[in-house]
């Protein structure tokens, strides 16, 4: 389905549309951003930066129980 | 209706006794090409459903171990409880301004991805309101706790400009965990209704000299309407449920229904009233249903 150009929004609107957009999805990805970069932290505790690492990738791989659960 | 024809082309003229019996025959085949749904719906739709039913005129022992004995009515008599009411009616509210604050929200962004000119674009925008949610809600729950924490950013911002303060464990907390949690059930189906209405409709009016909000109000909103009512539904009822988020985002400072029917088969140990509450929830919901589409929703 083409857009008629009258139901376009005017371009007031249509800003306003696209701000709100973006900011929901801002809104969406945050706690999931949140989640991914804390993988990487050294700290254990969640909310404390501790450096950058893998450390928990590693444990996880190296997890038997998990990886046996993953293959069931 | 193939076997009927294949019948009368083997024998000729039709014979009433035999098509009856083909007709027959193929409703059977009906039935049972339906019968693993038929299976699937009573095993794990009306079942329970029953059990829990019949759960609720049971008797405890004295250590709150449901009995399939002395059925009597306790479990409902808890309903009349002024607690019970206090909660229900909070829970009511607050799925309410959820539901309408989801509306509120989501109706300008399923608007914005419904008026992408890009049939692609449009696509996309939709999978990315999705991704989030193939992780597990519960993480998803704790990461917001941390996101809204006292020494977190959101809450330093506020403090320091004297917006907002505390996050965790206050009432905006929880509808922030509240509206994060419903916002693609009130998306999904306003984007539908949005995506195939018929946009020349609208250019029409504009062309009779209807302004954009005229347009919009008189136009735009009416045929968004199914999507309207079917998104306010599948917010108003999961999240009259909602207690997950309550409890890990409010601090389980105000009990809920969700809450309280934990509560009742959980620490309780009051199995009967439990089930007689959640119940009842059901009954309401479906009744409720029912009225809002027979009023508004003949189009959905």
């Amino acid at each position: 389905m083409t857009l008629h150009q009258g139901a376009a929004p005017r371009r007031r609107t249509d800003r306003f549309l696209t701000a709100t957009g973006w900011m929901v999805f801002a809104f969406l990805y945050l706690p999931i951003v949140v989640v991914i970069v804390f993988s990487f932290s050294a700290s254990s505790s969640v909310g404390l930066w501790g450096g950058f690492t893998f450390s928990w990738y590693n444990r996880m791989f190296h997890n038997e129980q998990l990886m046996n659960a993953m293959q069931n | 209706m193939t076997l009927t024809r294949e019948r009368q082309a083997h024998e000729g003229p039709a014979n009433p006794e035999l098509e009856r019996r083909a007709r027959a025959q193929e409703s059977w085949r009906g039935f049972f090409h339906a019968l693993p749904a038929y299976v699937y719906l009573i095993l794990f739709f009306a079942l329970p459903l029953i059990i829990v039913f019949v759960f609720s005129f049971a008797s405890r022992s004295s250590t709150g171990k449901p009995r399939l004995e002395n059925w009597n009515l306790d479990g409902w008599a808890t309903l009349t409880d002024p607690l019970v009411r206090t909660i229900a009616i909070r829970s009511f509210t607050m799925a309410l301004l959820n539901t309408v604050l989801c509306l509120l929200i989501a109706y300008p962004f399923a608007y914005w991805i419904a008026t992408r000119a890009n049939k692609r674009t449009r696509t996309l925008l939709l999978i990315a309101v999705l991704i989030p949610f193939w992780s597990n809600f519960l993480v998803r729950t704790y990461a917001w706790r941390m996101l809204l924490d006292s020494d977190g950013y959101i809450t330093q911002f506020g403090e320091f400009t004297g917006l907002w303060g505390r996050m965790l464990f206050t009432l905006p907390g929880v509808f922030i965990g509240l509206v994060y949690g419903y916002l693609p059930f009130m998306v999904l189906p306003l984007y539908a209704a949005l995506e195939r209405m018929d946009w020349s409709l609208v250019e029409a009016g504009r062309d009779l000299y209807a302004s954009g909000t005229e347009a919009f109000r008189k136009i735009t909103l009416p045929l968004s309407k199914p999507g309207i009512i079917a998104g306010s539904i599948l917010v108003f009822i999961p999240s009259l449920g909602a207690y997950v988020t309550p409890d890990i985002l409010g601090g389980a400072k105000t009990t809920l229904l969700g809450n309280l029917i934990v509560t009742q088969f959980g620490d309780a140990r009051n199995w009967p009233a439990g089930s007689a509450l959640s119940g009842t929830i059901l009954v309401v919901m479906l009744v409720a249903t029912l009225v809002y589409f027979r009023t508004g929703g003949r189009t959905v």
